[in-house]
């Protein structure tokens, strides 16, 4: 900024403080209503250790392997649990566990206040805060639980998702096969109760040949149908296994507690405050800036100088005695023989 | 406070005002720009003898400035000078003056006011109406008037009307050797300023004077930004 331009933007300024503060009290009555109309909020949160090398692979997709990162498993996990509060399904199943779902369907909340109301945030390295904060504090205490509940749910469905599919699938083929073995098993019923065996003497060959496909056929389907439920069973072991090992490894260090008493929130006040401030600044700068560029007068000598090209032979300074022995209004119109 | 005390104490206003003639006091402040202006304005050949003062609009304070100027120099030098009001445009209808010599046939010791100081005297402008200030202006008489005045004084300070008041400033213009235009702190605009500069002509004005200059920054403000 020019030295000319500086004089005539703090000349503008000071020719009328008080007009140009107006932006400046606005913004501080509007922050001390905003302050004084703040709801009391209570706060309701929850610590989830992420310490676990397993758990941290599961929860935030950081495995040991991983390349050298300056991420801590808690600023992975409190992100991601974040950017899942983004998402509409995660925030929906938050609020649903909550029992806030008439409330949603009311439009009494919305999902970006349930968004905006919870928050996780790493404390140190390994352990992750998540904090509900509301105005009502069963609320608080139940939105907190919910997200904890829901992170680990989802954590734990996406673990033994591959498992449990595998279960499904081999318990579809099992069925498949215990169709193809019931039926086998009839087939061979049917047979020998067509072909009675004879008093006496042996089957026909013919007949000892075709009990003998029908026992192996039944042998056969049997073999597949116990081998689909083994390894439907197999499945369904490795999902268990995994969940109760996130089971056993999510370390729930604090458990969120019902608030009893509103938290005053300082730093949100003095955000507010400042954010308020700074754009009531803002606006006095503009305001000056404006009435500058529209006060074509002339207000100092540098910039008269610069503009014509005529020497200043000096300045009268205002008559302040004059000013003082200024007289009566009623007289003023009379004419001064100067 | 007490230094501004004495200060004042020791620099007493000019005081040039008579029963008949109502002439606001010189404070120091005013009385040391008058110097400074005269300075400037004698700078290279000394002060001229025909000095005016203009300004692009009314309610400049070109009076008050030249007022002040013509005191100052009386005082100062104790040569004799003569304020010479020209401005037909801020009269005092019922005073005689210069257009009751030129048009009426007025004697000039009738209008010539005296003043407490001896070496001033105010010789007010009279009244004219429209018809007679362009006469005044270009008839010719008003330069031999003034002539004759320049055999009793030393300095003669015009006091002209404004620029894009009128025409008949730019003619009275020529009738001086140094022309300095007035100039009122936030007021008068650089537009307004640059046209009457171009109607009088750049190279016919010895300078600008600021007018009422005060700046409203604080002083501890401009003494940290070196304004």
């Amino acid at each position: 900024m020019s030295r000319n331009a500086l004089i005539r933007l703090l000349e503008t300024f000071f020719g009328r403080p008080w007009l140009y503060l107006i932006p400046l009290a606005l913004a501080i009555g509007l922050a001390v209503v905003t302050v004084n109309n703040s709801q009391d909020e209570f706060k309701s949160g929850g610590v989830v250790s992420v310490n676990s090398d397993t758990l941290l692979s599961n929860l935030s997709d950081v495995s040991i392997d991983a390349p050298f990162t300056f991420e801590t498993p808690a600023g992975v996990t409190s992100r991601r649990i974040n950017d899942l509060l983004g998402s509409t399904g995660f925030a929906f199943t938050v609020a649903k566990e909550a029992g806030l779902v008439d409330a949603l369907d009311s439009g009494i909340i919305t999902l970006d206040e349930v968004r905006t109301q919870v928050t996780a945030a790493p404390v140190g390295d390994s352990l992750v805060s998540i904090t509900a904060t509301t105005a009502d504090p069963e609320a608080s205490f139940r939105l907190a639980n919910a997200t904890i509940d829901s992170f680990i749910n989802l954590v734990v469905d996406d673990a033994v998702e591959q498992s449990r599919t595998a279960a499904e699938f081999y318990e579809d083929l099992a069925g498949g096969y215990q169709t193809a073995l019931d039926a086998a098993s009839n087939n061979f019923d049917q047979f020998v109760r067509e072909n009675d065996s004879p008093l006496i003497g042996e089957r026909p060959i013919d007949e000892l040949n075709e009990i003998e496909r029908l026992t192996a056929a039944e042998g056969f389907a049997q073999d597949q149908y116990a081998n689909a439920l083994a390894k439907a069973e197999d499945a369904r072991l490795v999902a268990e296994q995994t969940r109760l090992d996130i089971d056993q490894r999510v370390n729930l260090v604090d458990a969120p507690e019902q608030p009893f008493a509103a938290e005053p929130d300082l730093r949100k006040m003095v955000l507010t405050v400042l954010l308020l401030v700074t754009v009531g600044l803002i606006g006095v700068v503009a305001l000056v800036a404006l009435a500058a560029a529209f006060d074509r007068s002339v207000r100092d000598r540098a910039g008269l100088e610069a503009r014509l090209a005529l020497p200043i032979l000096g300045s009268v300074p205002i008559d302040r005695q004059a000013s003082r022995r200024r007289r009566p209004r009623s007289q003023r119109n009379e004419k001064v023989a100067v | 406070m007490k230094l501004r005390r004495i200060r004042a104490e020791k620099d007493p206003a000019i005081s040039v005002a008579t029963d008949e003639l109502e002439l606001p006091p010189i404070s120091s402040p005013i009385a040391s720009a008058s110097r400074y202006l005269s300075a400037q304005l004698g700078r290279s050949d000394g002060l001229p003898s025909r000095l005016a003062f203009t300004s692009a609009i009314s309610g400049e304070g070109v009076s008050f400035v030249s007022m002040a100027f013509a005191a100052t120099l009386a005082h100062d030098t104790r040569r004799r000078v003569g304020l010479v009001q020209l401005n037909w445009w801020n009269q005092n209808a019922e005073r005689k003056g210069l257009s009751d010599v030129i048009l009426r046939g007025a004697q000039i010791e009738d209008v010539v006011l005296d003043t407490s100081d001896s070496c001033l005297a105010v010789i007010p402008s009279g009244y004219a109406n429209g018809l007679d200030r362009a006469i005044l202006a270009r008839d010719g008489t008003l330069d031999k008037f003034l002539n004759v005045l320049e055999d009793q004084y030393d300095h003669l300070i015009l006091d002209l009307p404004a620029v894009l008041l009128t025409s008949d400033s730019v003619v009275l213009a020529d009738l001086t050797d140094a022309l300095a235009l007035v100039v009122r702190h936030g007021v008068t605009s650089y537009d307004q300023v640059e046209e009457a500069v171009r109607q009088l002509g750049e190279d016919r004005i010895s300078g600008i004077i600021l007018n009422q200059e005060q700046s409203r920054i604080p002083r501890i403000i401009r003494r940290r930004l070196g304004l």
